[in-house]
């Protein structure tokens, strides 16, 4: 018992290293990479609106791969969930890099984040007694079969985070910190309940989006785009299905959801944000910025935050973390729920 | 301490909407599904199945009614302390 723990203690260990230090290293390269060939934005939010590279994404990506490939190379063999989850996130980073280069409207792309379900189906397809879905455990309610309704809801299940994720990169660093807050919890959870291949799936993510994380922060060297948030939200998505982690998942994601609703909720459809005609913040200068009070101006988290007064733009994001921290523990709590469900 | 203080109020909903998804869930669980209308066979089945779809989306439904409200509210109230300040 000792030696498969400590077995999976440093398996997890060389993954999460593998995944940062790939993703840390790389990142030079493709802020290089970007400015020479022109993937750039303007940093709205800062006085002159400095440009920075863009496609960001990519080195969160070869994080991922890099400590996939060191799971494989350290266990002899390729675990099939795992392979499923890299499955997921990397197709929805190629509709990142594909929604970058055409900019495609905003119904296209949530169709087409769908898509991004596609390794888990084909996984169960193939694997069905290794990728168990359809079988989700509610806090207080146990473990359910659900057949119809569960395959009805599955493309949500990946579109959903990623969308929501890729709502929330508006502003310096709120992006990773909110999603490390929201696979934290998701870590804590799948080692508390035992989902050793969902613990495994966090660590990747997780140390790619930490070794991003200082060129992100205030003020941002380099921007995810969405290659980075797209990719994120799937791997996210499919961890929290393939952990059989859904409620976990949906409460440690609630930041980036109510930030989703409120959009959709207000704006009243799936938009494109250069097809919204108000912006939901303004910039007062001097790196402050304000909530439109505007009654056209769709409600976001940011506006939501904002609506007391302006902050300057470290001080908004350091809001957003302390959301984030409190939809952690409440995921925590939601995993201590289900644990005395499922053993009394 | 600044950025809590700033969004204690956010938080408040964000409980508020946990615990009443984990009530909602409780409800289904111990109400909705245990109810059956006197139909029997495949027919019966399938009404009482759709029954317990529809009053589960109505409450999810009522949910996110409740949940979007609230933030309503709790975004006037912002606004109204940002102007009382601004004067």
């Amino acid at each position: 018992m000792d030696s498969v723990l400590s077995d999976v203690v440093l398996k997890g260990l060389l993954v999460f290293l593998a995944s940062f230090l790939s993703s840390f290293l790389v990142m030079p390269k493709v802020m290089d990479f970007s400015r020479r060939r022109g993937f750039v934005g303007r940093d709205v939010h800062k006085d002159g609106q400095p440009t920075v590279p863009e496609m960001g994404g990519l080195g969160i990506l070869f994080g991922v791969l890099m400590g996939f490939l060191a799971y494989c190379l350290a266990s002899f063999e390729v675990d099939v969930c795992l392979v499923v989850f890299m499955g997921c996130t990397l197709v929805a980073g190629a509709i990142g890099v594909w929604d970058y280069l055409r900019t495609l409207k905003g119904t296209v792309k949530t169709l087409l984040t769908v898509m991004a379900c596609a390794p888990i189906v084909v996984g169960w397809l193939l694997f069905p007694s290794e990728v168990a879905i359809g079988r989700p455990e509610l806090p207080f309610v146990g473990r359910l079969r659900l057949t119809i309704v569960y395959w009805a809801l599955l493309p949500f299940a990946i579109a959903v985070p990623a969308n929501a994720v890729n709502m929330m990169d508006t502003f310096n660093g709120v992006m990773p910190i909110t999603s490390i807050f929201s696979l934290l919890a998701l870590l804590i959870s799948s080692i508390i309940l035992g989902r050793w291949e969902a613990m495994f799936m966090c660590l990747l993510l997780l140390g790619a989006l930490m070794g991003f994380l200082p060129y992100n922060l205030y003020p941002s060297r380099v921007f995810a785009s969405d290659v980075g948030s797209l990719a994120v939200g799937a791997g996210i998505g499919a961890i929290a299905v393939l952990g059989r982690l859904e409620v976990v998942g949906v409460v440690a994601l609630m930041p980036q959801i109510m930030n989703a609703f409120y959009i959709l909720a207000s704006v009243r459809g799936l938009l494109e944000r250069r097809q919204i005609a108000e912006r939901p913040t303004v910039v007062l200068g001097g790196n402050v910025i304000a909530a439109n009070r505007s009654e056209g101006a769709p409600m976001t988290l940011a506006n939501l935050i904002l609506s007391r007064g302006p902050l300057r733009e470290p001080d908004l994001v350091k809001a957003h973390a302390v959301l984030s921290f409190f939809s952690f523990i409440l995921a925590l709590a939601t995993a201590c729920f289900m644990l005395t469900t499922l053993r009394p | 301490m600044k950025a809590l203080k700033n969004t204690i109020d956010i938080v408040s909903v964000m409980v508020l909407v946990w615990g009443l998804m984990l009530l909602l869930l409780i409800i289904i669980n111990a109400v909705v599904v245990n109810l059956k209308l006197p139909a029997e066979g495949p027919t019966g089945s399938l009404v009482n199945n759709a029954l317990q779809l529809a009053i589960g989306g109505a409450l999810f439904l009522a949910w996110l009614f409740v949940w979007y409200k609230a933030t309503v509210y709790c975004r006037k109230r912002r606004l109204k302390v940002w102007g009382q300040g601004s004067r």
